[in-house]
């Protein structure tokens, strides 16, 4: 039977589209069989994050009005036989889809794999709930700035109504050269004033803004070695953190901080 | 103070200010079923409930007055 998490934020933009897909990729790379499921109705962009636009068929709306089964609305990714997507429709049917309707979809397609990663919407409304009530596993994505973290404060709040086994953060768009020179606030002290666990860090790395426009994952990146880290933690329970301020350590680390010091 | 430790004495009271704004109708509720489960112990004079937030964690308290301890139905 699948885990089944949810990967959420609040607040908009913070990276949970990201994070779904190359966890997901790097879960898939360790051989197991994974489903990202793109709850984000109206605004989906997990297909053209994962580079599978044009071969969306069919979508949960589709599922959920008889139009096909579910297994034929998945979509196989280009690169790793085992990563499958399930597409959200393009259109506003938000109201069309209900909590109930979405876990009765995911009950027919659970034995066939062992994660399924629902990328949630931003806010805390409807779409929110009925990607949390499908899952028994939370991961919280925020980033180091004061709103986002406002913002999961609120999330990590609310998902103490829900069921689950897990709630965990990942702190995403780390910049290391900021940490070494103070100007950004220290990963510790987000879990700490969050009170909640961490599940790892992925890096601000540009690599990810500018491959995600040709709907390609990065590897052979910094976040890529962090996310390959994300997936080992998540999986074993190891408590790795991805340590990003190495980069800047040391003489060449200095010239690259003083490069990329914007303030 | 560096810039990461203003952001986080902001965070620490924008946190706990949301904490204390989240549970105003929860309150309510609270005190009554509280007031309802002490009435089987006391003969409640008066009752308060505070639910503060300290270091980021909810604290409630209760203070109670009560002219005698109910035994009946206690089996000794
Ligand atoms: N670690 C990172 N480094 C650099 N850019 C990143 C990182 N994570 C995310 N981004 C970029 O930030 C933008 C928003 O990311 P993404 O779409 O994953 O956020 P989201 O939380 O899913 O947004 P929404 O709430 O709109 O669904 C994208 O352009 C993405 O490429
Ligand atoms: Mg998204």
């Amino acid at each position: 039977m699948a885990r089944k998490i949810v990967i959420t934020s609040g607040k908009g933009g913070v990276g949970k589209t990201t994070v779904t897909a190359n966890l997901g990729t790097k879960l898939a790379n360790l051989g197991f069989r994974v489903l990202l499921v793109d709850t984000d109705i109206g605004l989906n962009n997990l297909d053209v994050v994962m580079g599978v636009e044009n071969k969306v068929m069919f979508d949960i709306l589709d599922i959920i009005n008889g139009k096909c089964r579910a297994k034929q609305a998945l979509v196989q990714d280009c690169h790793h036989p085992s990563l499958f997507i399930l597409p959200a429709p393009n259109s506003d049917s938000d109201s069309l889809i209900t909590a109930g309707n979405l876990l009765e979809t995911l009950s027919t397609l659970e034995h066939f794999f062992d994660y399924i990663l629902l990328d949630c919407p931003a806010g805390l409304d409807n779409g929110f709930h009925r990607a949390v009530y499908c899952a028994n596993e939370a991961i919280v994505v925020v980033t180091p700035h004061i709103s986002s973290i406002r913002d999961a404060g609120k999330v990590v709040a609310r998902l103490a109504n829900y069921p689950l086994s897990s709630v965990k953060l990942v702190v995403n768009r780390v910049r290391g050269d900021m940490l070494m020179t103070g100007d950004s606030i220290a990963v510790e002290r987000i879990i700490d004033l969050l009170g909640t666990n961490i599940l790892g860090v992925v890096p601000d790395d540009d690599a990810i803004s500018a491959l995600s426009a040709i709907g390609a994952i990065p590897s052979g990146t910094t976040s890529s070695r962090a996310f390959a880290i994300l997936a080992e933690n998540l999986h074993t329970g190891t408590k790795k953190i991805f340590d990003c301020t190495y980069r800047y350590r040391g003489i060449a680390g200095t010239i690259r901080r003083n490069l990329k010091r914007r303030i | 103070m560096t810039l990461a430790e203003i952001t986080s004495r902001r965070l620490e009271k924008v946190l706990n200010q949301d904490k204390k704004d989240a549970p105003t109708q929860i309150l309510a509720m609270l005190e009554s079923d509280i007031r309802t489960l002490l009435q089987n112990y006391f003969a409640i004079e008066d009752i308060s409930i505070n639910l503060s937030v300290q270091n980021g964690k909810y604290i409630l308290s209760t203070t109670l007055s009560a002219t005698h301890l109910k035994t009946i139905g206690i089996v000794r």
